[in-house]
């Protein structure tokens, strides 16, 4: 008899240790879904990027089983006989912003699976705890009906909440380019830092203005990294069955079609990703394909994989 | 029983019905509109448009559609609902004219033979072969039929005893009953006739040939009593010839159809005159001419020309200029009475009229005053009347052409008869003679069927042959299986269109939040 978990998740819904993206819902807010992933991944096969640490004091804490015995502050274990570690804040000045995709298409889900924006959503939220943890300043912009920046670089005691809940509040709508809202980024950073686009990637022009942006970028020598979400469906990985298919940014324009009998359907969506997988390639963009139904820690080491390639 | 006027109707709607059950076998995309981010990549596929299910969709509303096409089926096809068969219906019409005379036994015990079978061996034969429906029509000039309740052995004796009638005998009386007594039964499979008569000329009248097969259109089965039948001649074998009197020729500048419809009743060939008629004519003159409204004196002349020739010629009022008061009939009316017994009844509107010397009366007023009368002319005759022919209602009296037949035999006193009643028939007026060959051919109709079905009879205008419409109550169910099937399907798309749209919404705005 299987005994249900921390959160009402039995272990035998999680997949190989980690969270299926659909029950990461249950756990309630993003804070908590974020804090989970990353502990998750933190503690799993991964380690964490940011692990190195700083110069200057940041506060005790109590000793745990498995802290590394080279952080204990033996002097204050003479005076309270009780063991605490020393913990740093991290020397960074890396700034950091989170793209999100927040177009029309991205309300898409397949099947019981999760919506892209909110599988966007987990992916920010992670990501931020992550770099937020690691003393980056992390900012976020969003582009559906048009381009926004809703927080500026920042890394500040409630920043993070403030982050998550615009994230929670994002609703897919309009059909804007991502280019719009990676050239706003780029003029709101100051100095050279890292832009995290997470999107489906579905551009009017096949992506043409969205790798002129990323070159933009490159050139002023950001550091840019695109997480593609897709559903399995949309990505051919699982069979779409028949009916009158509809773009969400194009509703207009139907077409009666049955890509599960279509094997070039599953070809077609591949080669324009990777199409636009060489062509960031080039532009020295870090790519990374997700896909809605794979684990969010997951997703993070595929894209730590990318980075340590 | 239900029957069917118009099966072919049924038999349309069930071929109907197979319409909706093939759509309802097709199902036609999308039965899932549905948002795709990537629908960029897929490729339009025709086949998912239309395809086919292995079972029906929405079982009630095919079953619905499937009813309503074959209640219109059914309703069209002219259903009717008729009793159990009753069998054959036999209509013996038994002679009781003075002129059967001692025959008169042995009529009564054929006809009780038919009726009741059982007496005379002809009878018999006929009870054999009988159903078990039997009436009894007694005629002389008029018919009655006899209650069937009242047709016993001692009926029939009590008949014997009383003896046949003082009156002569209408064989046109007794198709009258005939067709009173058919129409009188309610409920049978078919129906035929018999005759016991001692057949004579007696009975005859003009129009009968004609009468004869628009009364009845089976054949009557005549028992001769009193003497052999007339022997059918070998080389009468063909069309019986009706006895066509001649050619009658209508002067009118306007109206005249009644009186040719009458005329061609008895048996004319009737053409309408022109003003060159006599120069324009080819073949056998005119036997007939009748004269409607004034007319030229070249016609006059030419007409009097005709009568002098050996034709009878009738002037109706105001044409003729003998005649006092030639502009024709005044105000007062009055009843026709003819020399032969033909009566208008009713108001005839009457004019004067002069008599001229060795002229002979055809027909007087109910005051005695002359009516019509016929003047002697050459070979011919001419004949005057003192109303007009399709004045009014005249032309609508049941004695009309039986006038028109007096005022067409003119000068002529004698019984005319149709040349189908042989060469005697013409010359003679022999009452007692009996019928020839060719009349009793026609009057028996051979040829025609023995017995007659119901739903001939009906078609003949005898009625609706008991059958029960049900066609206007089949309709009534598919008007209301129509209002069922429209308020389930409006209810059935109303629930599709609401399932789409909500499809729609969890599909691009359903985000999960």
């Amino acid at each position: 008899m299987s005994e249900a978990g921390p959160h009402g998740i039995r272990p035998a819904e999680a997949e190989g240790g980690f969270l299926p993206p659909r029950l990461l819902d249950r756990l309630g807010g993003l804070d908590l879904i974020a804090r989970t992933v990353v502990e998750g991944f933190v503690g799993g096969a991964h380690r964490s990027p940011y692990r190195g640490a700083g110069e200057e004091f940041a506060r005790h804490r109590a000793y745990q089983q498995g802290d590394d015995v080279r952080h204990l502050d033996w002097r204050l274990f003479a005076r309270t006989d009780r063991l605490f570690v020393r913990e740093y804040r991290e020397d960074s000045n890396l700034q950091a912003y989170l793209v999100v995709d927040a177009t029309a298409s991205m309300g898409y889900a397949d099947g019981a699976g999760l919506p892209k924006l909110r599988y966007a959503a987990y992916l920010a939220a992670a990501l931020a705890y992550l770099m937020l943890r690691a003393g980056d300043r992390v900012g976020l912009a969003s582009y559906g009906a048009a381009p926004v920046l809703h927080h500026p670089p920042r890394n500040r005691p409630g920043h993070l909440h403030d982050l998550l809940a615009t994230l929670e509040r994002l609703e897919p709508a309009g059909d804007a380019s991502a280019a719009g809202a990676l050239d706003n980024v780029g003029e709101a950073l100051r100095r050279k830092g890292r832009v995290v686009l997470i999107s489906d990637l579905l551009e009017d022009d096949d992506g043409a203005a969205l790798l002129d942006a990323l070159g933009r970028l490159r050139a002023r020598g950001d550091e840019a990294i695109v997480l593609r979400t897709l559903t399995p469906e949309e990505a051919g990985d699982a069979p779409l069955a028949a009916g009158t298919f509809h773009d969400p940014e194009r509703p207009a324009r139907e077409v009666a079609a049955s890509p599960a009998d279509d094997p070039g359907y599953a070809r077609r969506v591949a080669a324009y990703y990777a199409r636009l997988a060489t062509a960031m390639g080039e532009r020295g963009v870090e790519y990374v394909a997700v896909t809605t139904a794979r684990p969010v820690e997951l997703a993070l080491g595929d894209w730590i994989r990318v980075r340590g390639s | 029983m239900l029957e069917l006027a118009r099966p072919a109707y049924l038999l349309a709607g069930g071929l109907l019905a197979l319409v909706p059950i093939a759509l309802h076998l097709i199902a036609r995309r999308p039965p899932r509109r549905a948002p795709l981010p990537t629908a960029r990549f897929v490729r339009p596929d025709p086949r998912t448009a239309v395809r086919l299910r292995r079972r029906p969709s929405d079982l009630l509303l095919l079953a619905l559609r499937c009813a309503l096409l074959l209640l219109l089926g059914a309703a069209f096809a002219g259903p009717s609902w008729r009793p159990a068969p009753a069998g054959t219906v036999e209509v013996v019409l038994l002679d009781r004219g003075a002129g059967i005379g001692g025959a008169w036994a042995e009529a009564v015990d054929s006809a009780r033979a038919l009726v009741l079978g059982g007496g005379a061996a002809e009878g018999r034969a006929e009870s054999g072969r009988r159903g078990a429906g039997r009436e009894l029509v007694l005629f002389d000039t008029a018919a009655v039929r006899v209650p069937a309740a009242a047709l016993d052995a001692a009926f029939f004796d009590s008949l014997a005893a009383a003896g046949p009638g003082d009156s002569p005998i209408d064989y046109a009386a007794a198709l009258r009953g005939l067709v009173a007594a058919v129409r009188a039964r309610p409920g049978f499979d078919s129906a035929g006739a018999v005759l016991v008569t001692r057949p004579r000329w007696e009975g005859w009248s003009p129009g009968l040939a004609r009468l004869r097969d628009a009364a009845w259109p089976g054949a009557i089965r005549v028992v001769g009593v009193g003497g052999e039948l007339p022997v059918q001649p070998a080389a009468v074998d063909g069309p019986v010839d009706r006895g066509v009197p001649g050619i009658a020729m209508i002067h009118a500048d306007r109206g005249g159809e009644y009186v040719t419809a009458a005329l061609e009743a008895l048996g004319w060939t009737v053409e309408r005159g022109s003003e060159n008629f006599a120069a324009d004519r080819a073949g056998p003159a005119p036997a007939l001419h009748v004269v409607l409204g004034p007319v030229s004196t070249e016609v006059e002349a030419a007409l009097a020309e005709s009568a002098r020739a050996g034709a009878t010629v009738v002037l109706e009022a105001g044409v003729s200029a003998g005649a006092a008061g030639g502009s024709g009939v005044g105000g007062a009316t009055g009843t026709l009475r003819f020399a032969g017994g033909a009566v208008l009844d009713g108001a005839v509107r009457r004019g004067p009229i002069a008599i001229p010397p060795g002229a002979r009366l055809l027909a007087a007023w109910d005051d005695g005053a002359p009516a019509a009368v016929a003047v002697p002319e050459g070979e011919g005759c001419r004949v005057e009347l003192a109303t007009r022919l399709e004045e009014g209602r005249l032309p609508l009296a049941p004695a009309f052409p039986a006038a028109l037949d007096r005022l067409a035999r003119g000068c002529d006193d004698g019984q005319r008869r149709p040349a189908a009643a042989g060469a005697g028939g013409a010359a003679s007026n022999g009452g007692g003679r009996p019928l020839d060959a060719g009349a009793l051919a026609v009057l028996e109709g051979r040829g025609h069927p023995a017995a007659v079905g119901a739903a001939d009879l009906a078609a003949a205008g005898f009625g609706s042959d008991d059958g029960r419409p049900l066609g206007r109550w089949i309709l009534l169910a598919a008007i209301a299986v129509a209002a069922v099937e429209t308020w389930l399907a409006r209810r059935r798309g109303a629930g599709r269109r609401v399932g789409s749209a909500d499809e729609t919404v969890a599909g691009i705005g359903g985000t999960g939040r």
